[in-house]
């Protein structure tokens, strides 16, 4: 029997796992309204009917929820992917972020647009190993299929974004492309 | 054979390090098959290359992810808008269900509070103090008295918001005693426009800055974007922060008596908005309210000065 959640819980969950899946689900939807509510959604859903294993296990339910809510959608929609250069968040046009002056770099700008030209399914394994950290194990269960397939997706896919970097790169004159995370980890 | 083998081995070439990139970034490959790659590694520059910024592409699409939105805050409105469809909507149900099961009870009541408001025994009494519960529960009778005035002589656009604003009024646990007395004055003075504030002279600093708060607030809500909870959540983390109700309460019960109705009246609309829970109807019949009754600008009359919310 699923327990119900109070107002406080909801209210929690949202400010612990919101702003993260918002990320997560806009980096596979490209499209950061679209994702905000993909997120209302899957909050709404966590209201309605927790998962019988308790609290233990709403992070995972949640990111599952909205990993394929995002995949469909955008099924669904058939939108051109549009993730604005800079996000609509009026903090964020604040420049109130550690690292709001790293927001015309070029490798993020070409991560971004490579991601842009895959399709949703590959976005999403890319974002579950690369952001989430997930193992094989895991993103197997997210995506409700065999080891073995993700195994295979995930090396289409991580192949499908090296293409498509180095075909960004060759467009801009054939530029070694500049990997330095340190300056996009936020203190 | 066994040279075949080796040959074979040694032989992997760019397509097969295309087909294992997973599985060498992750660190899933098997000994044999691992050995096969270092080797091809070590020869092809192309590959070395094509492996090296994978890995590091992972962590790029990390920072990327990351650095698309703030992953410290959700987005204005967002909880409003769960919330809205998820503990409000359930209480709205459940506030339905309730009425539901009252209204028999609700049909009898009115009939015995109107038999009193208009019997003559019932008015000497103290017409004054039953106000707020005759609009509650009365199906407001044309000629109904709510204290001296009656909502006949109520243009009819303003009756509804008359409606709304003496029953906030009458919810507000706030000073008992005077609210029902207070409720007409407030109600038939911003419905037939006649409430004309003047400046309070001699106003202390820290009551007029209490009333230009609230007047803030209250243009908050007055603008308040009925799609979603951001404004109200706004207004109701200012009053709560500012401690404006109780502070309100202290700033009016040292005013003059003409300027307390419509305080009194503010405090209410705040109350709702404290109390919660609030769906979209409620907010939307709490904006109106307070645009019917222009109470910003009543209040801010005390003080002589408005302050608006792009002001902040």
């Amino acid at each position: 029997m699923a327990q119900s959640l109070s107002e406080t819980k909801l209210r929690e969950w949202m400010r612990t796992m919101g702003p993260r899946l918002i990320n997560v689900s806009a980096a596979i939807c490209r499209d950061r309204h679209h994702a905000e509510e993909i997120v209302q959604e899957a909050f709404i859903k966590l209201w309605q009917r927790p998962p019988d294993a308790g609290e233990v296990v709403y992070p995972s339910w949640l990111r599952r929820v909205v990993v394929n809510l995002s995949i469909n959608a955008r099924q669904r929609t058939r939108r051109p992917a549009a993730l604005p250069e800079h996000s609509n968040d009026p903090a964020l046009q604040r420049g109130e972020r550690p690292d709001a002056g790293c927001q015309q770099d070029e490798s993020i700008r070409r991560v971004r647009t490579a991601l842009d030209r895959l399709n949703e399914s590959k976005r999403a394994i890319i974002v579950l190993r690369a952001h989430e950290q997930l193992s094989y194990e895991q993103i197997a269960e997210h995506l409700d299929v065999p080891v073995g397939t993700v195994m295979s997706r995930l090396n289409r896919a991580r192949v499908a974004l090296m293409e498509e970097l180095k075909r960004d790169a060759g467009t801009d004159g054939d530029e070694t492309l500049v990997f330095d995370i340190r300056k996009y980890r936020t203190a | 054979m066994n040279d075949m083998n080796d040959e074979q081995q040694t032989n992997m070439d760019c397509t097969d390090v295309k087909a294992l990139l997973s599985a060498i970034i992750d660190g899933g490959l098997p000994a044999p098959g691992r050995h096969q790659a270092e080797r091809h590694l070590a020869e092809c520059a192309a590959c070395r290359t094509f492996v090296s910024e994978a890995e590091h592409a992972d962590a790029l699409v990390a920072a990327a992810v990351r650095f698309d939105g703030p992953t410290d805050r959700l987005p204005e409105g967002f909880e409003g808008a769960v919330l809205a469809r998820t503990v409000y909507a359930d209480d709205r149900h459940g506030a339905a269900d309730r009425w539901r099961s009252w209204l028999g009870w609700l049909a009898a009541a009115a009939a015995i509070v109107l038999l009193v408001v208009i019997s003559p025994l019932g008015r000497s009494t103290d017409p004054d103090r039953n106000a707020g519960s005759q609009v509650l529960t009365s199906t407001y009778p044309p000629g109904a008295e709510l204290g001296s005035w009656t909502l006949q002589e109520a243009p009819a656009a303003n009756v509804a918001g008359v409606r709304l604003v003496v029953n906030e009024i009458a919810r507000y646990p706030g000073d008992a005693d005077t609210a029902p007395r207070e409720v007409p004055t407030v109600a038939t003075g911003a419905a037939a426009g006649t409430v004309a504030l003047d400046t309070i002279r001699g106003l202390s600093r820290s009551d007029a800055e209490t009333i230009e708060s609230v007047s803030l607030v209250l243009s908050i809500l007055e603008n308040a974007d009925d799609r979603s909870f951001a404004d109200v959540e706004q207004a109701r983390r200012i009053t709560e922060y500012e401690q404006l109700l109780p502070r309100l309460a202290a700033t009016r019960s040292g005013l003059p008596p003409a300027a307390r109705p419509v305080l009194f009246a503010a405090e209410s609309m705040l109350y709702r908005v404290v109390r919660g829970p609030m769906n979209l109807d409620d907010l939307r019949e709490l904006r109106n309210t307070i645009v019917l009754l222009d109470l910003p600008d009543q209040i801010a009359a005390l003080t002589g000065t408005r302050v608006r919310p792009n002001s902040l």
